[in-house]
């Protein structure tokens, strides 16, 4: 129990104050998570998973969020007007389009009177739509809520930055020195307590401050910012001041600590380090207390945006007047100031998003030539949501008589998984859920020896690589290391660049003599038999997929083979957590192949055919090669079955590398099967390559719906695709499910492309060439020292000439009864937020002939598409 | 004219002409794909010259001057034109590595250039025939880095990683150059083949002692040994094929300038005691700050200097032929990891996917130990008993370095794998390594012998370098994470992890200016059909689209 202290509390102060102490921590702590709020928790470099950099934010409408990450990170949330202008000058963006959103945005203005400037009478569309054309630029934002030492003492600010990547960096390191930091262990603030004072970048005044510091980081956060003079309520804003100094590794160090549940207190240690120093290195000048108002009134503001006046004297040229009254030119600015900046902006991009938005309805409604598909399907193909599987599942449909599923690529089992070998688990899950299940391999029955001679090349190749590991961070080694391997060194390094791919097919051909490919089972003992029925009817009903069994069911794992390519975990299964999906198919498999669980399913209605045999498969998105997994366990009936499938795969996979090589910087255009496969190997194997693969970027919708509103229709590998059947969910518990887990880790990868594309300086990591790994693979600076680079760099983004990514919000579309979709989105509070405030835009209908509803502030509106497809670019 | 009366020049020439032309306003848009023939001609005509040379010895391309002296000119001797091959290589392998790599990238063209240039400047500062000319090809290389650290501009990190290296570059070229004019008007040699033959020195005395000191600042400061370090940490704000070309290339000046003027530099104590001073505080200031870096480049960056000192030690020694390989041999090594670079994450999940080494108790570990000392100390002594690598004195000091090496490398190695099958393996390994290594050695010393300058008079006592191995050896004891002596360990670990910390050149939350220079990239143009969104053609008319 915790008293609160009152102000006339007036008994002995000795027993009190723990209590006194514990709530004022207490608040202190609930600063913190709120201030911590601006940032998101990221993963390691390694675990790539995609975030949305304003996710603590989304309780407030997108503009709103837009104008506080300006304010707070200076960050750019919308993208800027002079390329949605150049996006309108090329035809990307139509005046009707435009006229759409400004009705949507701007009623108000749209609805008032015309205007008449000397003589002349203009309709508010016309002003507005000037202004969006030629108005005046806003400038660029700039983080307003600054630090005392920013304000103070720019020069000594860059010091403690200096000083915190020091730290933070070290602290981070999982691995890549071989002197790690004295007491990391014990925490970031403990650890460099002990070191701080010894640091010869601070002053010798300062150094004599740190030596005096508390032992609990709460206590020394307290201290310093009562030093400081920072009073309690405005004590949060402070903070995010100092978080907002090097989001990057703010974000990675709060992902850290929830990753870490022991060192929770890093944030507090991390703000309190920071306002320690701050308070040492101003401690001189200002007496006890009373920086903080000797701060108030120096360089808190940011850039001046221009007024409604300046705009409106900008704006009239562009009009036709040149000169006009001062009332009128006043009606003039009243006008624009119905139409803010941040709303302006807010108008273009939803014009922008506009104009993909009703081509893609238009197109899901276009006639297509009818699909039979009345017989038994030859197989079922159930692939990630991923854009990229897209193009797989458009492609193999053609082979044949398949049907495709969409489905999130962990295939609804979240599990650890580490193979043979038995090394440290990787969690193969979406960040979203809890990994519930420890699966390794184990060699397959009669496949003893090989699994052997396996691990025993697998223990050479570590032997080896430890040796050369040791003897490169040994002090005295390294002179003859680099003296006796330099001369085999050199050639490889011209065999990688002149030769990627024959260099790499060597390589790999060397690795595989030494580790010859071993057949395993995947095991799942360590479900109980409740634990497999449930995965398994869950799996089978979340994909629909409870009748109808074709012969062969084929889950198709993603995974991308790159090198040398930092963001390999970028381009791999977002589902399971940025790694490969095939192990998590071929638990599925082995899951639903098991008698013991048809069985049981079938006590449960859902009757799997003995004819029917799972089957588990990875695509590997940058060649597009689609490898069967476990083929040992299929029965000879199916033989048959799956060499028909691994040719029609083949082909699918070629076409589709055909298909890729046109958008692939640098790649042949036209090129033939043989060329594209060739062209697509090599840009995988080779280490110079920054355009490997294009991932995820171009996503712009997620589409909810049956394979039919889709099928045969080329949707480029931007839209994410998950079926569902509203017919066969009554209680519209897997329509919960869908919106709840893959809606929103689309909304993240969204996120992260968008927000990346709009500001790649915040949100984005800058440029490949620069990129230094740090950490062993916690993240990358450009260049020697910098802020964490979030996000993703613009060789994920665009060719340099063009964008590949079109910053566009998730547009989600969903076959459902609307009222369902309402009580589920009443329900959850993510979606309510989501859906409500902007972040994504929902459309549903409930059957294919019937029309888009769109879902506004206010329920339920038809969808109104532009109406005009061909918009005139204007001269 | 000779073939290598051709080739020579054309080596030199190639590659600045290709960068030149890349610079016109017509070639704009080939200036990469011209950079990188011109670079890959340059490496063809540099290995046709080894031949040549190999076959009939060393060849000139040389004019006098208006007297008897030689002012102008180029040579290709044995040394000479081993080093041409190796920058003319890197070069043509970095050229074709960037024009993929900086693809797109608003530096790319620029890089093309500068590169060619720079490959240029160097190809005829090794390849210098005379003291006047060696230096003016030093100074151009050094303009060439200046403006390939400055890649980026106008961001601020390259901005003043540009204005460092510049600082930097002047200091060295304002010693080299009073160096030179000193030693021409003590009325020294300029011919650097006739240097090479007649060691005796011009000056002596307090004049000969300063230039030879002047020269050993300006291959101090070329390879950044301190305190003239910190343009090298700075460099990395330009990118990675840079770094590369930086590593392998550039940095190697300063031994190859102490390597072709080694009768000059070693006829002074004191330019060999500057040598060994500079270069052992450096061997271990800059080995204990990579221990520390938590960055893969930052951990290059100074093992690069760190084995720059190694280089210059030796050659204070007198080890020319020793420091000549490490050269090379560092170099490749080098250029490989640098742009391998992006492989850290990777290689370290990699690492995790293995079972973690058993842990092992004091007995094992001590067994173990001694294990790999001897299996190394009996590798190399065998080997090089079976090949006489080395007849000069310190030669054993440099055995005593790989000694070390093998030794932490079966420590490893027996770490993960220390079951009977796994020492026979290592047993076997070793020596087959060692000798493969002294194998090498022992011909790049027979191929360059001939080219090289006898030790100097004043070259350093082997202990010197003995000195630097047991220093290090010394650290490798600090990263243990014993209680004793914390206190100590703990200041020494944040003196170091400051020392190694390159400043920030600007708050990276303010970002007034753009941090990292990028493309602008313009909106995609509508699709040709109208919807942005096809209908795939049916299946019975067989067209994809």
């Amino acid at each position: 129990m915790i008293t609160t202290p009152t102000p006339a509390d007036s008994g002995p102060p000795a027993p009190r104050q723990p209590a006194v102490a514990q709530s004022a921590s207490r608040r202190l702590l609930a600063d913190v998570t709120e201030a911590a709020r601006i940032l998101p928790p990221t993963w390691p470099l390694r675990d790539f998973i995609a975030v949305n950099p304003l996710g603590g934010l989304t309780e407030k409408p997108f503009a709103e969020a837009a104008e506080t990450a300006a304010t707070l990170l200076g960050a750019r949330a919308l993208p800027p007007e002079t390329w949605l202008r150049a996006a309108w000058r090329r035809g990307r963006i139509t005046d009707a389009e435009l006229r759409s959103a400004l009705a949507r945005h701007a009623p108000t203005a749209l609805s008032g009177p015309a205007i008449s400037l000397s003589g002349r009478r203009l309709e508010p569309e016309t002003v507005l739509l000037a202004e969006l054309h030629h108005g005046l630029l806003p400038p660029h934002p700039q983080r307003a809520n600054r630090t005392l030492l920013e304000r103070l003492d720019p020069g000594a600010a860059v010091l403690l930055e200096t000083h915190v990547i020091t730290y933070l960096a070290a602290y981070l390191d999982d691995g890549q020195a071989s002197w790690p930091m004295p007491g990391r262990h014990l925490g970031l603030y403990t650890a460099w307590r002990a070191l701080a004072p010894h640091s010869p970048h601070l002053s010798r005044t300062a150094r004599a401050r740190l030596r005096h510091l508390a032992d609990q980081p709460e206590q020394a956060l307290l201290n310093a910012l009562d030093e400081l003079g920072v009073p309690e309520a405005e004590r949060m804003g402070y903070l995010r001041a100092h978080l907002a100094c090097l989001p990057g590794w703010a974000a990675r160090l709060r992902g850290y600590a929830e990753q870490h549940a022991d060192t929770a207190s890093d944030l507090v240690g991390y703000l309190a380090l920071r306002t320690c120093v701050e308070a040492a290195l101003l401690a001189p000048r200002y007496p006890y207390g009373t920086t903080y108002t000797a701060a108030a009134h120096r360089g808190n503001d940011g850039p001046q945006q221009p007024t409604p006046a300046q705009r409106a004297a900008h704006l009239m040229p562009h009009l036709g007047i040149t000169t006009c009254g001062r009332d009128e030119q006043d009606r003039l600015a009243g006008l624009l100031a119905l139409l803010p900046f941040t709303r302006r902006a807010l108008v273009w991009l939803e014009a922008y998003e506009g104009h993909y938005r009703d081509r893609l309805l238009t197109a899901l409604d276009r006639p297509r030539p009818h699909q039979q598909d009345g017989d038994r399907p030859v197989a079922q193909v159930v692939c990630c949501i991923d854009p990229r599987s897209e193009g797989l599942r458009r492609h193999l449909e053609q082979q044949g008589a398949y049907q495709t599923l969409g489905f999130a690529g962990f295939f609804a089992i979240a599990l650890r998984f580490s193979d043979l070998a038995g090394g440290a688990p990787r969690t193969h899950c979406p960040a979203l859920a809890a990994p519930q299940h420890d699966l390794t391999e184990r060699p397959a029955p009669g496949h003893h020896t090989r699994a052997g001679r396996h691990l025993a090349g697998r223990q050479v190749l570590a032997a080896a690589a430890q040796a050369w590991r040791t003897a490169k961070h040994h002090p005295a080694a390294p002179f003859a290391l680099a003296d006796a391997t330099g001369w085999a060194a050199g050639p490889l390094a011209a065999a990688r660049t002149l030769a990627p791919r024959a260099t790499t097919h060597a390589l790999g051909r060397i690795t595989r003599r030494l580790t010859p490919p071993a057949v395993t089972d995947i095991t799942i003992d360590q479900l109980t038999r409740d634990q497999r029925l449930h995965t398994a009817r869950t799996l089978l009903t979340l994909m629909g997929l409870t009748q109808d069994f074709a012969r062969l069911v084929v889950f198709v794992g993603h995974a991308a083979r790159t090198i040398n390519n930092p963001y390999q975990a970028a381009l791999d299964c977002g589902a399971c957590g940025g790694h490969p999906g095939g192990p998590n198919a071929r638990a599925a498999a082995v899951l639903l192949n098991d008698t013991q669980v048809r069985a049981d399913l079938a006590e449960h209605g859902i009757t799997i055919p003995g004819t029917t045999h799972f089957l588990a498969a990875e695509h590997d998105t940058t060649t597009d090669h689609v490898t069967l997994l476990d083929t040992h366990l299929l029965p000879a009936t199916h033989h048959a079955d799956a060499a028909r499938l691994t040719v029609d795969l083949e082909h699918a996979g070629t076409q589709l590398a055909a298909e890729r090589c046109t958008v692939l910087p640098a790649a042949p255009t036209r090129p033939g099967p043989r060329l594209a496969r060739r062209h697509v190997a090599t840009r995988a194997a080779d280490w110079a390559q920054p355009f490997p693969e294009w991932g995820l970027a171009g996503n712009a919708a997620l589409i909810i719906a049956p394979r039919a509103l889709t099928r045969g229709l080329d949707l480029e590998r931007r839209v994410f695709l998950h079926d569902y059947d509203h017919t066969r969910d009554g209680d519209g518990t897997v329509l919960e499910n869908i919106l709840t887990a893959p809606l929103v880790v689309a909304q993240w990868i969204n996120s992260q492309y968008y927000f990346a594309t709009v500001d790649l300086h915040t949100f984005g990591a800058g440029t490949k060439a620069l990129h230094n790994i740090t950490g062993a693979g916690q993240g990358v600076l450009a260049g020697a020292t910098s802020d964490l680079q979030a996000g993703l760099p613009w060789q994920s983004l665009s060719d340099g000439s063009q964008l590949r990514h079109e910053p566009q919000r998730l547009f989600t579309l969903v076959h459902a009864p609307l009222d369902r979709l309402d009580t589920l989105i009443a329900r959850h509070q993510a979606l309510r937020h989501l859906i409500g405030h902007g972040w994504i835009t929902l459309a549903a209908r409930t059957r294919a002939d019937q029309p888009w509803h769109r879902r506004g502030p206010d329920g339920w509106q038809p969808w109104i598409p532009t109406g005009t497809l061909s918009g005139t670019a204007p001269a | 004219m000779s073939a290598a009366g051709l080739l020579l020049p054309a080596a030199v020439l190639l590659p600045a002409t290709a960068a030149a032309a890349g610079l016109l306003p017509r070639a704009r848009r080939a200036a990469c794909r011209l950079a990188v023939a011109g670079s890959a001609l340059a490496a063809t005509a540099a290995v046709a010259l080894a031949v040549v040379v190999a076959v009939e010895g060393p060849a000139a391309t040389a004019r006098p001057g208006v007297s008897s002296d030689l002012w102008v000119g180029l040579v290709a001797d044995r040394l000479t034109v081993t080093l041409l091959v190796l920058v003319c290589a890197v070069s043509a392998v970095v050229q074709v590595f960037a024009r993929r790599q900086l693809q797109g990238d608003p530096g790319g063209r620029r890089f093309a250039a500068r590169a060619g240039f720079l490959t240029a400047a160097t190809t005829a500062m090794v390849t210098a025939a005379s003291l006047p000319a060696l230096a003016l090809a030093w100074s151009l290389a050094g303009a060439a880095l200046v403006a390939l650290v400055g890649l980026y501009r106008p961001a601020p990190a390259a901005r003043e990683a540009a204005r460092r290296t510049a600082r930097m570059v002047l200091y060295g070229d304002a010693a080299l150059w009073t160096a030179v004019v000193l030693h021409l008007a003590a009325g020294g040699e300029s011919d650097l083949r006739r240097l090479a033959a007649d060691p005796a020195p011009a000056a002596g005395g307090v004049t000969g002692a300063v230039i030879g000191c002047l020269l050993v600042v300006a291959a101090a400061v070329r390879c950044a040994q301190l305190p003239w370090h910190r343009w090298l940490p700075a460099s990395l704000a330009a990118p990675t094929p840079v770094s590369a070309l930086l590593h392998a290339g550039v940095v190697n000046a300063g031994g190859i300038l102490l390597i072709r003027l080694h009768p000059v530099v070693a006829a002074s104590w004191w330019a060999t005691w500057l040598t060994v001073a500079l270069s052992t505080v450096t061997a271990v200031t800059a080995t204990l700050i990579m221990l520390v870096r938590p960055d893969i480049k930052g951990a290059l960056v100074h093992s690069t200097m760190a084995q720059m000192a190694f280089m210059l030690l030796s050659c204070a020694m007198g080890l020319l032929a020793a420091a000549a390989a490490h050269l090379i041999a560092h170099g490749l090594f080098k250029a490989n990891l640098f742009l391998g670079s992006g492989s850290a994450a990777h290689a370290h999940v990699r690492r995790l996917q293995e079972p973690p080494p058993a842990p092992i108790g004091r007995t094992r570990a001590a067994v173990l130990a001694g294990l790999a000392l001897a299996a190394a100390a009996l590798a190399i002594t065998f080997a090089a008993r079976l090949l006489h690598p080395q007849q000069q004195s310190g030669a054993a000091v440099l055995l005593a370095f790989t000694v070390v090496t093998a030794a932490a490398a079966a420590w490893g190695w027996l770490r993960r794998h220390s079951t009977p099958m796994g020492v026979v393996l290592l047993l076997v390994g070793l020596p087959a390594l060692a000798g493969g290594y002294l194998t090498v050695l022992t011909a790049v010393t027979r191929v360059l012998g001939p080219a090289l300058a006898p030790a100097g008079p004043a070259a350093a006592p082997p202990w010197t370098l003995a000195a630097v191995l047991v220093l290090l050896a010394a650290a490798a004891l600090l990263p243990a994470p014993s209680q004793r002596r914390a206190g100590l360990k703990a200041r020494l670990y944040a003196f170091v992890l400051a020392a190694g910390q390159p400043p920030l050149t600007a708050p990276p939350a303010l970002r007034a200016s753009v941090s990292v220079p990028v493309p602008t990239p313009v909106p995609t143009a509508p699709a040709a059909t109208p919807a942005s969104v096809r209908v795939l053609a049916t299946q019975s008319e067989g067209v994809h689209p």
